[in-house]
């Protein structure tokens, strides 16, 4: 079945050009929008699979839409998309409790297996932005993670949705849910993707490619 | 010092924004997969317009720099 995707892009012609590309990779675009006013509207009328917003959306700003959709609607699924790779910018948009956060330095293709993944209740995070998250290492002693909520931390950074890992691991549901909100009490992290992004950095797991590779 | 760095990443983002659309459209004339000659003029004109749009911000920032 097709992705059903709202745009919100405030560069027109990008916004046109990725509604031809997407719709080019299988993705069925029902709505775009310029501002984030227009943007709130289109996602509460359509409710998409997902929505993919632009940090920088002219005089808006893509981050406060993104609070303000989760906000209403805790089970939005959006995905923040961005020129560019300030850590500062990242950290405050995994903090928005946005699922994806992409840039766009990839192709479309990898921006629709963002928004798969997204849209199939998983998490995503540019692997181009594994430097920024791991030049944050600190010497701070942050507590401990057990092997179980590592487990299910790497394979949540794979990809994987709550469901799979807990069929990987031959977990309930349930359990995977509770791994995951320890591992972000103990991380601080204010959502999954933000725990994620926090235990890559701490070198708790490893990027997938890394781990895919040794 | 902020202000540069603001200027710095705002700068990186609107450069992106239209080579986006470079690479994307460029990566499908690229492709082995069918594209019509209508699309093919079409996705032409807009890598043309994005890469315009790319000289004119290079062009901006330069004269916000002297």
């Amino acid at each position: 079945m097709r992705l059903r995707l709202v745009l919100i892009e405030d560069h027109q012609a990008l916004r046109e050009g990725l509604e031809l590309l997407l719709d080019r990779e299988g993705c069925d675009v029902v709505g775009t929008a310029g501002t984030a006013a227009e943007g709130r509207a289109l996602v509460e009328r359509l409710e998409p699979d997902v929505a993919l917003v632009d940090i920088r959306l002219g005089d808006d700003d893509g981050i406060a839409l993104t609070r303000e959709l989760l906000d209403a609607g805790p089970e939005r699924r959006i995905v923040l998309y961005t020129g560019s790779a300030d850590e500062d910018l990242l950290f405050s948009g995994l903090d928005s409790g946005a699922r994806g956060y992409a840039l766009k330095d990839g192709s479309p293709r990898e921006l629709v297996e963002a928004l798969e993944s997204v849209a199939a209740g998983g998490s995503y995070v540019d692997p181009r932005l594994r430097p920024a998250l791991l030049s944050r290492r600190t010497t701070e002693r942050l507590p401990t993670l057990s092997n179980r909520e590592r487990e299910v931390l790497d394979l949540l950074a794979r990809g994987l949705t709550g469901e799979q890992v807990a069929e990987q691991l031959v977990l309930s549901a349930e359990t995977v849910k509770t791994h995951v909100r320890n591992a972000m009490n103990k991380l601080e992290a204010h959502t999954r993707v933000h725990a994620i992004a926090i235990a890559l950095r701490e070198g708790y797991i490893s990027p997938p490619d890394q781990a895919a590779a040794s | 010092m902020n202000d540069d760095i603001e200027f710095a990443n705002r700068l990186r983002h609107d450069l992106r924004t239209p080579l986006t659309i470079v690479t994307g459209f460029a990566e499908i004339l690229a492709s082995d997969r069918p594209v019509s000659d209508d699309d093919r003029r079409d996705y032409a004109q807009r890598i043309i317009n994005a890469a315009h749009e790319i000289r004119a911000l290079i062009d901006s920032a330069k004269l916000a720099g002297e």
